[in-house]
């Protein structure tokens, strides 16, 4: 039994019933993953032909639900196919790890977003863009994004408290400074692509500014030239922070330039109003051969991806991880 | 009978405190434990999957394995829960000069 790898054009041999990821892998071919549990996204693959067995569905990409994308590590191989693997020169891999943690700053950025450092027992290797899963105690777990870098020595973490939010509670009240959390990751698949050399446009709503920041000084740091066009929408001008880390990359990269959208509530003297995605669409026209990097709340993301995609952006270079809300 | 031969492993300040480490010892991966001033080594290779136990979480003596939550006492390799079932080949470890020794035969 044969399998077709695109783009590479390659035929790999296979047994009826192989997983997917590991045909992969023992062909050498090169494949991003992480988690190998089909929890991460990261091994996110194409089925062009033919038909798989499909073992789970990408649980953070049920936005844009293409039945054609399958996660190589949850897939069996049944018959033969034409499988397409996603961007072979950007390939990622970290292995998946569970690090303890120690808390080691605990600050107000605005009336309800604090900001977390993270002291790492050992060192977890992460793309920009990426995130983890903190679990505070056994009953308070939650995934969050890096702002930082993978070299930075220390994890920093945006979390906005949610009202009535059992975990952001305890976050909020209980968590105090030397207590020892427990970090399992990497995890996400709208990590920066560094070969990208056109612009890149990144779309933060709240937290998400975390994610897009991680990407933003990932870029920077790794010496890409891109034009970047970040929008940060909120819902209020009190809901504004960050601004004092993006002045700084700014001049470090006059390529950079900054949107703060304020959604309710704003002066449009002072700030300028309405949604992120209606100033994207004042701002900028054509968007083929960009790259778009979408962090918050779903329905951001979705009408972000919308207006993406119109504007000429190709669906597989459209990241976005969605962060749905948590039951209490 | 011959004397039990114990291979330097490595040394006593690269063991992080209660926590495990992976290291290569006459070609075999093993995984070292600190568990307060006890040392203990299993295979660094899970039973279940392609991980490694040096990735996982160190709780006591049960190591949990990153990929799909199986845990292992490190004092013998017996495996504590699903989905783990065949356990972990252990090996007599002992610090000695600030160093750590393994038995690997």
């Amino acid at each position: 039994m044969n399998v077709l790898v695109q783009p590479l054009n390659r035929v790999i041999q296979v047994e009826p019933g192989a997983n997917l990821l590991e045909a992969l892998q023992a062909a050498q071919v090169p494949m991003s993953y992480s988690c190998m549990a089909g929890r991460c996204g990261t091994c996110r693959c194409k089925v062009v032909d033919g038909e798989v067995l499909d073992g789970g569905r990408d649980q953070q990409r049920p936005l844009e639900a293409n039945d054609a994308y399958v996660l190589a590590c949850r897939t069996y191989l049944t018959e033969s196919c034409t499988i397409e693997i996603l961007e072979p020169g950007e390939v990622v891999v970290h292995p998946a790890r569970i690090v303890k943690a120690t808390v080691t700053a605990i600050e107000d950025m605005t009336h309800d977003i604090k900001r977390l450092h993270l002291k790492p027992a050992k060192p977890l290797e992460f793309s920009p863009g990426q995130y983890v899963q903190l679990q505070f105690t056994p009953d308070h777990v939650r995934p969050y994004s890096m702002a930082g870098l993978c070299g930075d020595g220390e994890f920093e973490f945006h979390v906005r408290l949610v009202p009535d939010g059992r975990v952001t509670r305890y976050i909020d009240r209980e968590l105090k400074l030397g207590d020892l959390v427990r970090v399992t990751g990497p995890l996400g698949s709208a990590y920066l692509r560094r070969r990208h050399e056109g612009p890149m446009l990144c779309v933060a709503g709240g937290t998400g500014l975390a994610p897009i920041l991680s990407i933003v000084r990932g870029a920077i740091s790794e010496g890409m030239r891109n034009p970047i066009h970040l929008y940060f929408g909120v819902r209020s001008p009190r809901d504004v922070y960050g601004l004092d880390w993006l002045a700084p990359l700014q001049r470090a990269h006059p390529a950079l330039k900054v949107h703060v959208v304020v959604s309710s509530g704003g002066n449009s003297a002072r700030e300028r109003c309405g949604l992120v995605t209606e100033a994207i669409e004042q701002d900028l026209g054509d968007l083929s051969g960009w790259r778009a990097y979408l962090c918050g709340s779903p329905p951001m993301v979705e009408a972000a991806t919308q207006l993406a995609r119109c504007r000429g952006v190709a669906p597989d270079h459209i990241h976005a991880d969605a962060f749905y809300p948590q039951g209490n | 009978m011959s004397e039990p031969h114990w291979v330097d492993a490595l040394s006593v300040d690269d063991l992080p405190a209660d926590d495990v480490i992976g290291v290569r010892v006459d070609g075999r991966e093993v995984a070292i434990y600190a568990v307060g001033d006890a040392v203990y080594a299993t295979d660094n290779i899970c039973t279940h999957g392609q991980a490694r136990l040096c990735d996982g979480f160190l709780d006591g003596h049960e190591i949990e394995c990153p990929l799909h939550q199986g845990k292992f006492d490190v004092r013998d390799g017996k495996p504590l829960c699903e989905p783990v079932t065949d356990a972990l080949r252990s090996y007599p470890a002992k610090i000695e000069g600030r160093r750590v020794y393994l038995r690997l035969d």
